[in-house]
């Protein structure tokens, strides 16, 4: 992401002829016309998670509960313990990511479980988003992630359990901010 | 643009004149096209594509069309168009789960997080903001941060809109790092790059608008850089 740029004239007086961009940052005094947000409404909208588990709420799951659920609401379109088709493939693969054939699941790529967690909740089922409770959604992470050995057959998780799993791909992303 | 009518007509005309080999007087109105004879169709409240573009249509890609039809994308018919205008109905789209159907009478806005008072705005609310943001200055800095000076912008500086900003600066052929930072005209200032990472990165990396900064080689060349 490096534009390069080449004066004709090096060592002479450089003329800067570029453009700015719309600039905003310290807070100015604007006129407010909104209406205080109430806290249910906060606390109904306000459901992403971040990967050390901010925003994860109250609530656990177990792997055998959630082998149940998944095969009530999921495996219709994620298959066999997850193998895919005609939906996403969510689990296997691990190890494939620097090969020729390389298998994106959630097991072999996601760097982080907590976003598992956000997605399912926000996103899935595709037919009836926000549809699953915060157990069911910790107990669907408990069995996917155990059916390639992430976490334990007997693993419940939870707000403290699921930011301390860690993914098989988790050190492989690099952050653009660190250069 | 000659209706069957029109070619069937002076295809016998034609054909009348070669056997008699007489100069035949085509009626003017046989080789105008109806269209120009008749009255078009009514006003419309709301434009629509001509009926004859009815074969140009977005290339629809469903990526999961057992279970989820309205999740993929529709693509512009570019071998289609006709020079370098996409026609609104024909952009490309991307779809996931769907187009929502939201009411704007019911729409709300909620703001919260990182913000002294969480708010909710309704759309009356948000129209009542001014819609302009320009920028009214731009300042330049060559040794990293500590000094500014003021840019001069030859304009056009319009709403919304990058602008263009000038100054003269005498380069002593040593490698330079020159920053320039806007600010608009509410006296909202663009952070600077640390400032901006810390607090909006985690996680994330959208809307980055921090200062600008270009590295200046011995050799000349400018390297837009992150500093």
């Amino acid at each position: 992401m490096t534009a390069r740029y080449t004066t004709s004239t090096p060592k002479a007086a450089l003329i800067l002829s570029l453009l700015a961009w719309g600039a905003s940052g310290a807070a100015a005094q604007t006129a407010h016309f909104g209406v205080p947000a109430s806290p249910a409404m906060i606390a109904a909208l306000d459901t992403d998670v971040s990967p050390d588990g901010r925003g994860l709420p109250a609530g656990r799951g177990s792997v055998q509960e959630g082998a149940a659920i998944f095969a009530e609401r999921c495996v219709m379109c994620h298959g066999e313990a997850g193998a895919g088709t005609p939906g996403d493939r969510l689990t296997g693969g691990i190890g494939t990511l620097a090969t020729a054939k390389p298998v994106k699941t959630v097991a072999s790529y996601w760097p982080y479980a907590t976003t598992l967690f956000g997605y399912i909740r926000t996103a899935m089922p595709i037919t009836a988003p926000r549809s699953l409770e915060p157990d069911e959604v910790y107990a669907l992470c408990a069995y996917l992630l155990s059916i390639d050995g992430i976490v334990p057959r007997n693993a419940v998780l939870d707000a403290r359990s699921l930011p301390r799993v860690r993914m098989p791909n988790r050190d492989g992303f690099r952050t653009v901010w660190d250069r | 643009m000659v209706d069957k009518r029109g070619i069937a007509r002076r295809q016998i005309l034609k054909t009348a004149a070669s056997l008699a080999s007489l100069p035949a007087a085509a009626r003017a109105d046989d080789l105008v096209p109806l269209s120009m004879l008749r009255p078009g169709t009514p006003m419309r409240p709301y434009g629509e594509p001509s009926g004859h573009e009815a074969p140009v249509k977005r290339i629809l890609t469903p990526a999961y069309p057992e279970i989820s039809p309205p999740t993929g994308s529709s693509r512009t018919p570019l071998h289609q168009l006709e020079g370098i205008i996409t026609p609104s109905g024909l952009h490309y789209e991307r779809h996931h789960n769907g187009v929502p159907d939201i009411d704007p009478a019911e729409h709300r806005l909620l703001l919260h997080g990182l913000v002294n008072r969480p708010l909710e705005f309704s759309m009356e609310a948000l129209s009542r903001y001014p819609r302009v943001s320009r920028i009214a200055k731009v300042e330049v800095s060559s040794d990293g941060g500590r000094n500014w000076t003021e840019a001069e912008l030859p304009g056009p500086v319009l709403p919304q809109c990058l602008a263009r900003f000038r100054l003269a600066w005498n380069w002593d052929g040593a490698p330079a790092l020159l920053q320039s930072r806007a600010t608009d005209e509410d006296g909202h200032v663009q952070p600077t790059r640390a400032e901006w990472v810390a607090r909006f990165a985690p996680g994330q990396g959208y809307h980055y608008n921090a200062i600008q900064s270009w590295q200046v080689a011995d050799d000349g060349t400018v390297y837009n850089v992150h500093a």
